[in-house]
């Protein structure tokens, strides 16, 4: 069985439990458990800003940069956290 | 605080909103950095002036991840993320400059190259100098730095590579001598030089850049020897002219020769015979008295030793000496040698009249009457020219009266002595024959002898033709 356009979890902490029921007639035969589900791929955020832009000087000080991350998932005060990593 | 990852990229984060939570080499991990929930799908989280970043010390390409994280039950889970890739720009070099202790074309000699580093290498750094087109380095020859730290060797004929073993510190003067370059073989400017410098053994680890304006400008060689030599030494008289040479170079591929006759040689129907290389594509380009040969260099010629055989030249009309011939050799983009002085022509037989008549209207012995004279000139004549009529001693001239019958508009007479009379050409004459009248020659005074007159012509500043 095939359900269209569901929305995902918003972030990648399992779906616990998923309950589905089985109806016959209208009426409630069975309530189920026990299923979960985990994403497995982060969403891209809506766009970015970025600290520095390319193009910029070797060796050289950039001060007071400005990080705009416009999310497209939900982000919650108590809860969110943020990130940022270099690499070479 | 300050993260400083081991690559050289450094993130510090003072002002913004959140605090910090987490922090390692290489990420760093911020909390409450909003005010309220966002749902999306255009909140936007701005973390105002709240970072200071040190790039890294080559334009190696490095990354910026983005990822916000929903914390619960002390897990962080993922929920978007982004990767910003970031290419720095290079350093330029500054204060390049270039000394050759000779610029003519072909000499091996030594260069000086000197520029201003506009970041700092290390250790293990290395510094590349790529010669250009038409300049070669001598293999196995050696070069060296001014700087203690940064050595040189001669990779190939276009690139020395240069190791750092130590620190040289942003804005140093490097001045590398290189004791044996080629120079190009004809005159140019060539690209430019360029220099990199590298971080490290990697590629893509490049500091500092100069890819323009650090040329070299090539100047020509002074042909060794030259001679022209006519093959009639006779005024005006139609011939061949050999011209043995030795140059100081050899003719690139594509080149050509010219050369400037003298504006008292000119041209019959000029012709190529013969060239000390094969001329058999040559082609001859004349104008005016410049004449180029081309066409006939497909492969350098390297025998210095070349020689030329013009036919039908025509010998200057005076003894004169002629200004000097000119002579240069081309290569496909520039001059190589020259020569512009010390070769000169001067005639030493003048022409002989094709023909000339003396009829005097009176042939009694001692009387005094009109000549007529024709002269057929073998010289093309010119305003000015002149010539001097002798005859016999028993003759005379009384009180000479010249005047033209043909072949010339303008004529004046002056007496030089009773034997010899001097005949100036008031205009060009229009044909090669010339008839005048001279009254006032006594005749001779025995009857039936045979008398000799004698005409020699000379240019308007008085040389013999």
């Amino acid at each position: 069985m095939n359900i269209g356009l569901i929305r995902n979890f918003w972030s990648l902490s399992a779906y616990t439990p998923i309950t589905y029921q089985l109806l016959l007639n209208g009426l409630i035969t069975q309530n189920c458990t026990g299923i979960s589900l985990t994403e497995t791929t982060l969403n891209i955020p809506t766009s970015v800003t970025t600290i520095l832009a390319s193009n910029t000087n070797i060796s050289t000080i950039y001060t007071a940069r400005t990080l705009q991350f416009y999310v497209k998932n939900p982000y919650l005060m108590s809860s969110g956290q943020f990130q940022v990593r270099n690499q070479l | 605080m300050k993260i400083v990852s081991s690559a050289g990229v450094s993130i510090s984060y003072i002002l913004g909103t959140g605090t910090i939570v987490a922090q390692n080499s290489t990420s760093l991990t911020l909390s409450g950095v909003t005010t309220s929930d966002y749902t999306g799908p255009t909140s936007k989280i701005s973390i105002i002036s709240g970072f200071t970043i040190i790039t890294p010390p080559s334009s190696r390409p490095f990354t910026f991840t983005y990822t916000t994280y929903n914390v619960s039950g002390g897990i962080s889970y993922g929920i978007e993320s982004t990767t910003v890739t970031i290419h720095c720009s290079t350093g330029t070099i500054s204060t390049a400059s270039l000394t050759a202790n000779s610029y003519a074309v072909n000499a091996v000699t030594k260069y000086v190259i000197s520029f201003n580093t506009a970041n700092g290498l290390i250790a293990g750094s290395y510094i590349g100098i790529t010669f250009p087109a038409y300049t070669a380095i001598t293999l196995a020859s050696t070069c060296l730095c001014s700087n203690g730290v940064v050595g040189c060797t001669v990779s190939s004929t276009s690139f020395a590579n240069l190791t750092v073993s130590g620190a040289v510190v942003a804005g140093t003067t490097l001045t590398i001598t290189f004791n044996s370059v080629t120079n190009p073989n004809q005159v140019m400017t060539t690209a430019s030089f360029t220099i990199y410098t590298y971080y490290d053994s990697g590629l893509d680890s490049i500091v500092d850049t100069l890819t323009s304006g650090l040329t070299l400008t090539s100047i020509p060689n002074q042909i060794v020897s030259m001679t022209v030599t006519p093959a009639s030494m006779i005024t005006y008289a139609l011939t061949s002219y050999t011209i043995d040479c030795t140059l100081a170079d050899p003719i690139p591929t594509g080149g050509n020769i010219a050369i400037t006759f003298p504006t008292a040689v000119t041209f019959g129907s000029l012709s190529l015979t013969s060239t000390s290389f094969t001329n058999t594509t040559c082609t001859l380009t004349i104008l005016s008295n410049l004449v180029t040969i081309s066409s006939c260099f497909t492969s350098s010629v390297t025998n210095l030793t070349i020689t030329l055989v013009f036919a039908n030249i025509y010998n200057p009309p005076s003894f004169q000496t002629t200004n000097s011939f000119l002579m240069y050799t081309y290569g496909a983009l520039g001059e190589v040698d020259y020569l512009t002085s010390g070769v000169t022509l001067t005639m030493t037989i003048p022409a002989t009249s094709s023909a000339f008549t003396v009829t005097p209207l009176s042939q009694t012995v001692h009387s005094t009457t009109q000549y007529t004279l024709s002269i057929t000139t073998t010289v093309p004549h010119t305003t000015g020219n002149y010539f001097t009529l002798s005859i016999p001693s028993s003759m005379a001239f009384s009180g000479p009266v010249c005047s033209p019958v043909s072949g010339i508009a303008s004529i004046t007479c002056l007496l030089s002595n009773s034997t010899s009379l001097v005949v100036t050409f008031g205009s060009t004459p229009t044909a090669s024959t010339i008839v005048i009248a001279v009254t006032s020659i006594r005749n001779y005074d025995i009857s039936s002898t045979a008398v000799s007159f004698q005409l020699f012509f000379f240019s308007t500043n008085s040389y013999i033709m």
